[in-house]
């Protein structure tokens, strides 16, 4: 399969079942909201190594949000229920609750909840006050510009990481270029994160390790500068290559983010991209698999 | 749709305990009108006051009209379905409601919403005292539900209230929030003395009222707080933007410390 010159091939990728929330965190300007939000997806590029996956999925207007004031909405990612609840309580204590005029709400409804004002209501020191209102509870902590507003709980279900794809090029600038279209052609759909740094990973993993107590190491079939020493996956005009790996809600969310991602990165790469593939392991580990060419079919 | 006519006026007043919706739905209009009535002191039928007519629509849905005050307990116990009264009504409508919605479009008596657990009453006139207040020797008032009275209300507002909205979009009489321990109570117009006393936790919001702090609250200053901003969009989805649009800059009182101040009275700064 060909698209605007540049070779799909026939593979697929590998994706894992996860367990994800949503939060919305408002503040008084949006540029607080999203510096509270990044902050909060900082260090979670990768389950493996920070024990989370997240990212903004999409910036909120007041007329979105429960309160009226600008805000982010925030994807958080977890291996199971247990991980995800003490990774949002701990984000959010330290980055939302932190963070200069915010409050935070769920954003999910369903699932067994996972607790939040709830645990960090113990900040207030005994002049924390819950408020229930149309049905949903909240916790008023004191802060030194006010109070922390946040949701007793948030809500959770059974999400999707890992889907994934790679960028082949010519050069490391091109690849770079289509890595940064496919990202902002993803960033605007529902549902979706791309956890690595600009939503792109240029230090795909396979594996194991030659060296002892090492889970994953970088994956050498993918790295131009070893070629000639390695059982290469690159051909000799392959300069460069990047991966943009998505987690999302559903499965179908992450199939059409890898699918409008892979079409942006073909786009104007004739001659500079030539090909995009996906990381997977045969098979045997993740339950889903997005085969590129069903995909883009 | 049922349909209770008051054919005149009776001598005594009538209790409408337990003629709920729920109950009346799927029955005849003859078996309607058999239904046992509290007339005074007296039971009789419904048929004695009352003509019944079963139109169309929900059959979950009770309108009595032409009943006036001298009609006690309308709602009592409901649970689900919608009570209408085209009229007013006496004392203690919806009196332990757990849910559904009853409208009143004239004014109560005393009690509505006493130990209401749920669902939503709504008073388009005026209401007596004691809304959204406790039964007599019980330790709490209203545990849920939504209280909305559009004219002004008496003495004992959410007294031992311990959860829930009232909102009052006119005034309220003295001792407003006295002894409750949760729950939010939204006072539109002027707030009379005694506000808050032996409150322990709870929300009074009052900002238009010229309210005089009972000597157990302690000034925290004037705040513009998100959950107040909650609060007024919830309020807005209930058709009550305009007692939500003083919400800001408003002074909070913390109080009452004799049973450990952590309720709060909020007023104009």
């Amino acid at each position: 399969m060909i698209i605007e010159g540049v070779e799909i091939e026939d593979t697929f990728a590998e994706a894992f079942g996860m367990r994800a929330t949503r939060l919305v965190v408002t503040a008084d300007a949006l540029r607080w909201a999203r510096i509270a939000g990044e902050t909060a997806a900082g260090f979670a590029t990768s389950v493996i190594g920070c024990g989370a996956e997240a990212g903004i999925e999409r910036e909120l207007a007041p007329e979105e949000t429960p309160d009226g004031r600008p805000g982010i909405a925030l994807l958080i990612f977890g291996m199971n229920r247990e991980g995800l609840a003490k990774t949002v309580r701990d984000r959010v204590g330290q980055c939302v609750l932190t963070c200069p005029g915010t409050a935070c709400y769920g954003g999910l409804e369903g699932g067994e909840p996972l607790p939040l004002g709830r645990v960090l209501r113990y900040f207030g020191d005994g002049h924390e006050a819950a408020k229930q209102i149309d049905g949903r509870r909240y916790w008023r902590i004191p802060v030194m510009d006010g109070e922390f507003l946040c949701e007793d709980t948030v809500g959770q279900q059974k999400a999707v990481g890992g889907g994934n794809f790679l960028i082949l090029g010519h050069t490391r600038a091109s690849v770079l270029a289509a890595a940064e279209r496919a990202v902002g052609a993803m960033r605007v759909l529902p549902g979706v994160i791309m956890p690595f740094p600009g939503g792109v990973v240029r230090s795909g993993s396979k594996i194991g390790s030659r060296y002892k107590g090492l889970t994953a190491s970088s994956n050498l079939a993918y790295c131009p500068t070893v070629r000639g020493v390695v059982e290469t996956a690159l051909a000799p005009e392959i300069a460069a290559v990047l991966e943009i790996v998505i987690d999302g809600l559903t499965e179908a969310a992450v199939g059409q983010a890898m699918a409008t991602g892979i079409r942006a990165a073909c786009r104007g790469g004739a001659g500079e991209i030539a090909r995009i593939s996906a990381g997977n392991y045969g098979g045997k580990l993740g339950a889903f698999q997005f085969h590129l060419r069903t995909l883009l079919a | 749709m049922i349909r209770l006519m008051l054919r005149a006026r009776p001598p005594t007043r009538l209790s409408f305990r337990g003629l709920i919706p729920e109950r009346l739905a799927g029955l005849s209009a003859d078996s309607i009108a058999r239904q046992a009535l509290r007339q005074g002191n007296r039971v009789g039928v419904i048929g004695d006051c009352f003509s019944v007519d079963l139109a169309g629509g929900a059959e979950d849905r009770l309108v009595i009209s032409g009943a006036g005050d001298c009609l006690d307990d309308v709602g009592a116990e409901m649970s689900r379905g919608e009570l209408v009264v085209e009229g007013d009504a006496g004392a203690r409508v919806g009196l332990e409601m757990s849910g559904g919605r009853i409208v009143i479009e004239g004014s109560v008596g005393f009690g509505a919403g006493m130990a209401m657990r749920g669902g939503e009453l709504r008073i388009r006139g005026n209401a007596g005292d004691d809304v959204g207040g406790a039964l007599p020797g019980e330790r709490e008032g209203m545990r849920n539900g939504m209280l909305v009275v559009e004219g002004s209300a008496g003495a004992g507002v959410g007294d031992r209230m311990r959860l829930g909205l009232i909102v009052v979009r006119g005034s309220v009489g003295a001792f407003c929030g006295a002894r409750m321990s949760a729950g939010t109570i939204i006072v539109g117009g002027g707030i009379g003395e005694g506000a808050g006393a032996a409150m322990r936790r709870g929300t009074v919001i009052a900002p238009r009222g010229n309210l005089r702090t009972l000597p157990g609250f302690a000034d925290s200053g004037a705040h513009d707080l998100t959950v107040l901003r909650l609060l007024g969009r919830a309020l807005a989805v209930h058709g009550l933007s305009e007692v939500a649009s003083g919400f800001f800059d408003l002074r909070r009182w913390q109080g009452d410390v004799a049973v450990g101040g952590k309720g709060e009275i909020w007023t104009p700064p």
